[in-house]
């Protein structure tokens, strides 16, 4: 029985659909006309989730016409992305990691843009007794309790100041009670305040979801200059990959430095009203 | 409860509203699921057809694996098209990563196994009888070939339906491979998923409204070719 | 007259064993054949190879001279000469005007010639309006009645019929019988399968018992029902006649 036409029209048909479709979907990934294509920013969930970019990017296309695609993961996916070529810039918030990207040459140089700081949150009663000005003391203490904490585990800045202050206290986290849950700072702050538990957050987020969601949880440790927490931007070394869009990334990164970007920062409030970053850049 | 209700209550007003972000995201969806399956059709179909209708050594190893590769975790396909279409990866040269055309790539991905399996259960189901009656009414073997695969014309629609019900709702790969980008990458299911994170409940239950109906849909589509096929 | 359809020693084997051997008969433009048997003697696979629907292992047919064996399987010209109704005919899931109109339209016949094609055959087996019905609404009889349409639409030489009236009413089974003599009156070659002496006795008048995958006895209806020669067919025979 003659059934080659039909494998050899399912064979073909295959063959072809996988090009096609990618050329036929041109129109849908096709970006709008404009003078530069769209600019791919690797970020943070947290910047992503404080409702910054729906404020700051249609500014900044405003002013030069550029699109921003934000793709919003942890900080520690963010550079992998980077490094992979898959972004044009990045906007993330660990100077550590940051230096050595520049270092290690995948970007050219490290802006500052913005800050916030993080704080240390827990439960009303406080049994571990961290509150304070204090963090590195805090989490002695914490670690002193048998580790009762919400880590997001995820490679995010958050994830990786809460680790480099483990170091610093001298503690190793482990046991029951240290929960990775290896996800963004909300469900972290949900789990904290289900369980009980501590965990850091940064300032941002806490204010955004505490109203919101009728934490129990409370503030317990701030201040520490430990507890920082600077933004910055880094254009992806062009050296490294052909098809990087270096010129419309530097410009993103003057206008975010700009008076006019650091104002809209400076501006920006979240739906409570609060103040979430403070520009500074240099 | 209270907020659940509440949650509720605003989703449909959301809906109801016409709030223009909403109905961007459903429209994507329908794009890249639609467009996705599209595609699935095309290429499996004509494969499930033929294989219900060859016999070659190795078979059914080809059957085994088709079967498999319907329960394929939608991560890992993204996983693996996201290696490969990183700017660092083979296809990295195509630029593709985070836009919906890779979304749609993807999905037909997904969707392939599950329309070719169906589909080859559908033209093997088709009693041999057929295409002889075919044969003896002076059908040319391929015309008795298509008299059979007419045959299962209903049960593989289901099929297509139910490769695009698979797609439409699933959120591991469409969230790697396109970045769930606003405005641009952003579907249902990725919506969904960062607007739970973000604790903002109205259009996550607003969109997730939206897909419990189109389910319903679908399963009345479904349940109505099946009545059709059996007249 | 010259023969339309003559087999001359079909052989199908199947599976290590053969169906039928030796097989050999001829039919005539106008002349109602019947094969007569017990089960699992080999009718159907008989017609199915004389329906070129199946390849004999050995043998050949033959339709108009031509041999379709020689040629299998480029004999689709020689096989659309022919029609072949299965005993459990496999309506198409469609209406009964696609299912009639289905040989018809494998010959590339289209518009008005189609739907005349599919009303006379309609019209011939006394379904003038059953166009729009499907299937799974048609009784058994009505069911082989659109069988039988969907055959003869194409206005075949021969007609090959595997038991036609099986498991149907008397007055339905008359139905057929009557439109089968309509059809050899017009000059088509019938060739049927039937589980019913009388029926053979009824229509045919040409009769063959076959046994064992061997073709017995062959001759007029009259005289085989009445002096089989072979030991087997007068069994047969006997043990259907009603005492």
């Amino acid at each position: 029985m003659n059934r080659w036409p039909l494998m050899s029209l399912a064979l073909i048909t295959l063959i072809l659909a996988m090009p096609s479709t990618l050329l036929a979907a041109t129109p849908l990934s096709a970006a709008p006309a404009q003078a530069a294509g769209p600019l791919t920013m690797a970020s943070t969930t947290s910047t992503q989730n404080s409702g910054l970019f729906e404020v700051l990017l249609p500014a900044f296309e405003k002013h030069s016409g550029i699109k921003v695609h934000v793709i919003a993961v942890g900080t520690g996916q963010a550079l992998g992305m980077a490094r992979r070529g898959d972004a044009d810039l990045v906007f993330v918030h660990d100077p550590e990691a940051e230096e050595q990207f520049v270092r290690e040459g995948w970007g050219l140089e490290r802006r500052q843009v913005m800050y916030n700081d993080f704080v240390v949150v827990g439960p009303a009663a406080d049994p571990a007794k961290v509150r304070g000005r204090d963090a590195v003391a805090a989490f002695r203490r914490l670690a002193a309790a048998g580790f009762p904490f919400v880590s997001r585990g995820d490679d995010s800045g958050t994830h990786r100041r809460e680790l480099a202050l483990w170091r610093q206290s001298g503690a190793k986290p482990k046991g029951a009670s240290y929960l990775e849950i290896g996800q963004g700072m909300e469900q972290t702050l949900r789990v904290a305040n289900e369980r009980q538990l501590y965990t850091l957050t940064d300032r941002g987020t806490w204010l955004a979801t505490r109203e919101r969601e009728h934490f129990s949880l409370q503030l317990l440790v701030e201040g520490d200059p430990a507890l920082y927490n600077q933004y910055s931007v880094i254009a992806v070394n062009p050296a490294r990959f052909l098809h990087v869009k270096a010129k419309e990334a530097q410009a993103f990164i003057a206008w975010v430095t700009s008076s006019a970007g650091q104002g809209v920062i400076g501006n920006f409030r979240d739906r409570a009203g609060n103040r979430l970053f403070v520009p500074n850049a240099r | 409860m209270d907020t659940i209700a509440r949650g509720l209550w605003r989703g449909l007003l959301l809906i109801a509203s016409g709030e223009p972000e909403l109905y961007r995201i459903i429209w994507l969806s329908l794009q890249v699921s639609g467009s996705a399956v599209v595609l699935a059709a095309l290429a499996g179909c004509p494969l499930g057809a033929a294989l219900a209708l060859s016999r070659f050594p190795g078979r059914r190893a080809v059957v085994g694996l088709l079967n498999t590769c319907m329960g394929l975790p939608p991560v890992v396909v993204g996983l693996t098209l996201y290696l490969l279409l990183s700017r660092s990866g083979p296809l990295g040269a195509l630029g593709l990563l985070f836009t919906p055309a890779a979304m749609i790539a993807a999905q037909a991905l997904l969707a392939t196994p599950i329309v070719a399996a169906l589909c080859l259960a559908a033209v093997a189901e088709v009693s041999p009888q057929v295409r002889e009656a075919a044969l003896g009414l002076g059908a040319s073997p391929l015309q008795a070939t298509l008299v059979v695969v007419r045959e299962a014309r209903f049960a593989m629609m289901a099929a297509v339906i139910a490769g695009f019900g698979r797609v439409i709702a699933e959120v591991g790969a469409v969230m790697m491979i396109g970045g769930n980008i606003a405005g641009y990458t952003r579907v249902m299911t990725t919506a969904i998923a960062l607007d739970t994170a973000k604790g903002d409940f109205e259009l996550a239950i607003g969109l997730g409204l939206v897909l419990i109906c189109l389910a319903f849909a679908l399963n009345a589509g479904l349940q109505a070719l099946q009545g059709t096929g059996r007249r | 007259m010259a023969a339309r359809l003559v087999a001359e020693g079909l052989g199908l084997q199947a599976e290590g064993h053969w169906l039928i051997r030796g097989a050999s008969l001829a039919v005539e433009a106008g002349a109602i054949h019947a094969i007569v048997g017990p089960n699992g003697a080999g009718k159907t696979s008989l017609l199915r190879c004389l329906g070129l629907v199946v390849p004999p292992s050995e043998g050949r047919v033959l339709l108009g001279g031509c041999d379709a064996i020689d040629r299998w399987p480029n004999c689709l010209e020689l096989r659309r000469r022919v029609s072949f109704v299965q005993q459990r005919p496999a309506l198409f899931r469609a209406s009964v005007f696609d299912n009639v109109a289905a040989g018809l339209r494998f010959r590339g016949c289209r518009g008005e010639d189609l739907r005349r094609g599919v009303a006379e055959a309609l019209r011939l087996t006394g379904l003038a309006d059953y166009e729009r019905r499907w299937p799974g609404s048609l009784s058994g009889g009505e069911a082989q009645k659109v069988a039988l349409a969907r055959a003869v639409a194409t206005r075949p030489e021969v007609l090959l019929l595997d038991e036609p009236c099986a498991s149907l009413d008397p007055s339905s089974s008359a139905a057929i019988e009557d439109g089968v003599r309509l059809l050899a009156a017009r000059g088509m070659s019938v060739i049927l399968v039937t589980h019913s002496l009388a029926q053979a006795a009824r229509l045919s008048d040409t009769l063959h018992v076959i046994c064992e995958g061997r073709l017995v006895e062959s001759g007029p209806t009259a005289e085989v029902l009445s002096q089989p020669r072979q030991t087997v067919s007068r069994q047969f025979i006997d043990s259907g006649r009603l005492p």
